[in-house]
């Protein structure tokens, strides 16, 4: 009786085992690129800004802060954060002095609490270890967030004179999170919305990019030229964006496309293009470039 | 890389992440359970309480509020999912001005971990409170009227009486709830606690191998669950054979012919 039931339960186990060996989890995904100048007007929401609590002290001294930064020194921290996010090994950087294991902290200097999903590579993801790009999580044991936006943030602690805090937050608590005081501002590649602007106020942009698609690499769309393409197709992305309301507001009224319902994280949105349960999704181009190297391995 | 090298990977360098995130999980469902039970017998004992005809007018009132209470918060926090409950306590608690994670005293017991911890205790009594009463209603009402004839008061009753029994009785029930808190400890990720269910977003945020990462928490929730149903089975099964109701004593092993 006892060695049927373990027999039983064995061969049960392999069969439910069995799929996962044959299961293409790795299907690589590609980049599609258009014209952007079929966005309209939304083309100039696909910058992203600091989000800053309504009438808040903060904003014109952001905004000188962010006006220094020219756009090639914007270029060249992007282009270096999307090579960290996509590198399987960690990059470490050449200097062990910035390495920071805990946040500093300074008695004479007020706090300047910063909310981030540490999520969204390569505007804001989670590490292991410190590096010399890294800054330590709010009350997170072992996680370091790197990314853009930790680099925006530095610097506009540094320039300001505060102590800086990285606290992490999904992403639809983090406007809540600013609203209750949680935090000061959000630095999480949040693009500048009038619905936004209903509860908190934005600084200028701190990063302006290009609305790209993402499928698989062998699907029919990889080689798409026309976006009239996607008609009957399902397209992703994640819940509370611009990226979700472009599907919305022009890729399915004007393209046919059809909209899956958001998710909640990128990364999410990736595994439903690789699996096959949409057919692209769409994201800001730094975005995109993390994402299809991410899983090309 | 196949799956299972992804699993390997995730496993090798992001270990300490589900190994924390199995900390929270852990230290969640066991605190919530616990704490849990202990509010739950006297919110049963509140809902259960009986006016009497002759007890003063400050006693009647005192048990009708008391039990009005009881009542109230038992609907309210079983009638509202624990992820709504999480985000009201957490946001709505900062908006009137409890901040949370000033309350945190160390990396682990932060501000998020609190917070958890008290939706999750509180969520929980609200449950236990039913299953004990359940229990309580199960222990017939002679018992009660036999010790109070032999002397002892009301509460003594309950205490050494009732409740012992009441507790003995839902002995399962109340290892369900300790599964159903481990599960559902993953939906407090919303405001930041970072627990098992969290851990795979925090160790796939960069590298995007998700399937593997849900295998592996999937994996290491049906171990964690699989062991308290065994652990809950054994210590239902010894109380059983060990008490001294007539009932439990003799229908299991002899009746099914395995005695060993």
């Amino acid at each position: 009786m006892k060695k049927g039931k373990l027999i039983l339960f064995t061969t049960l186990l392999v069969s439910l085992a069995m799929p996962l060996t044959s299961c293409d989890s790795s299907s690589e995904l590609t980049i599609v690129q258009f014209e952007q100048s079929i966005l309209g007007d939304s083309q100039k929401d696909l910058s992203v800004s600091i989000g800053v609590e309504k009438d808040s002290v903060l904003t014109d001294d952001l905004n000188s802060v962010l006006a220094e930064i020219t756009t090639d020194t914007r270029n060249t921290i992007m282009t270096q954060a999307t090579e960290r996010s996509t590198s399987l090994e960690q990059i470490q950087g050449d200097d062990s002095d910035k390495v920071l294991t805990e946040a500093p902290y300074d008695e004479t200097k007020q706090d300047l609490i910063i909310g981030m999903e540490a999520n969204y590579a390569p505007f804001n993801w989670t590490e292991t270890s410190p590096t010399s790009y890294t800054y330590p999580l709010f009350d997170k044991t072992g996680e370091y967030a790197d990314g853009y936006d930790v680099q925006i943030a530095k610097m506009c602690a540094d320039e300001l004179g505060y102590n800086l805090i990285i606290k992490k937050f999904t992403w639809d608590a983090l406007i809540p999170a600013l609203n209750t005081g949680e935090i000061n501002m959000i630095i999480a590649g949040m693009t500048d919305t009038e619905e936004r602007r209903l509860s908190i106020d934005f600084t200028d942009p701190y990063y302006t990019s290009e609305l790209v698609l993402i499928v698989s690499a062998n699907s029919d769309l990889a080689n798409m030229t026309d976006l009239s393409e996607l008609s009957g197709k399902k397209v992703v992305s994640q819940i509370q964006t611009v990226t979700d309301d472009v599907i919305e507001d022009i890729l399915v009224p004007d393209y046919g496309a059809i909209h899956e319902s958001a998710l909640k994280t990128f990364a999410s949105c990736a595994t439903a293009v690789q699996t096959g349960v949409a057919d692209a999704m769409t994201a800001e181009y730094p975005v995109a470039v993390s994402i299809v190297s991410g899983t090309s391995y | 890389m196949s799956l299972f090298e992804q699993i390997g990977y995730l496993i090798s360098n992001y270990g300490t992440y589900f190994i924390q995130g199995l900390l929270a999980t852990l230290v969640l469902a066991i605190v919530g359970t616990l704490v849990g039970l202990f509010l739950g017998i006297f919110l049963a004992l509140l809902r259960n309480i009986k006016v009497v005809e002759n007890d003063s007018f400050i006693r009647k009132a005192l048990k009708i509020i008391g039990r009005i209470f009881a009542t109230i918060h038992i609907e309210v926090w079983r009638g509202i999912p624990m992820m709504v409950q999480a985000m009201l306590v957490f946001f709505g608690g900062a908006a009137i001005g409890i901040s949370w994670s000033s309350l945190g005293f160390s990396s682990f017991f932060n501000g998020y971990m609190i917070c958890g911890l008290f939706v999750i205790t509180v969520n929980t009594s609200a449950y236990m409170a039913e299953i004990v009463r359940s229990g309580m209603n199960g222990v017939e009402e002679g018992q009660m009227e036999a010790a109070r004839s032999l002397g002892m008061t009301y509460m003594q009753t309950v205490w050494n009486v009732i409740i012992p029994q009441a507790l003995k009785n839902s002995l399962p029930t109340i290892g369900n709830e300790f599964i159903v808190n481990i599960k559902d400890s993953s939906v407090l990720n919303v405001i930041g606690l970072t627990e098992l269910y969290a851990s795979v977003s925090a160790a796939t945020n960069r590298n995007y191998f998700q399937i593997a990462g849900y295998i592996i928490v999937a994996l290491i929730y049906l171990v964690l669950t699989l062991c308290t149903s065994l652990l809950i089975r054994w210590l239902s099964k010894d109380k059983k054979n060990g008490s001294s109701n007539p009932f439990s004593v003799k229908h299991d092993a002899s009746a099914k012919g395995e005695v060993k």
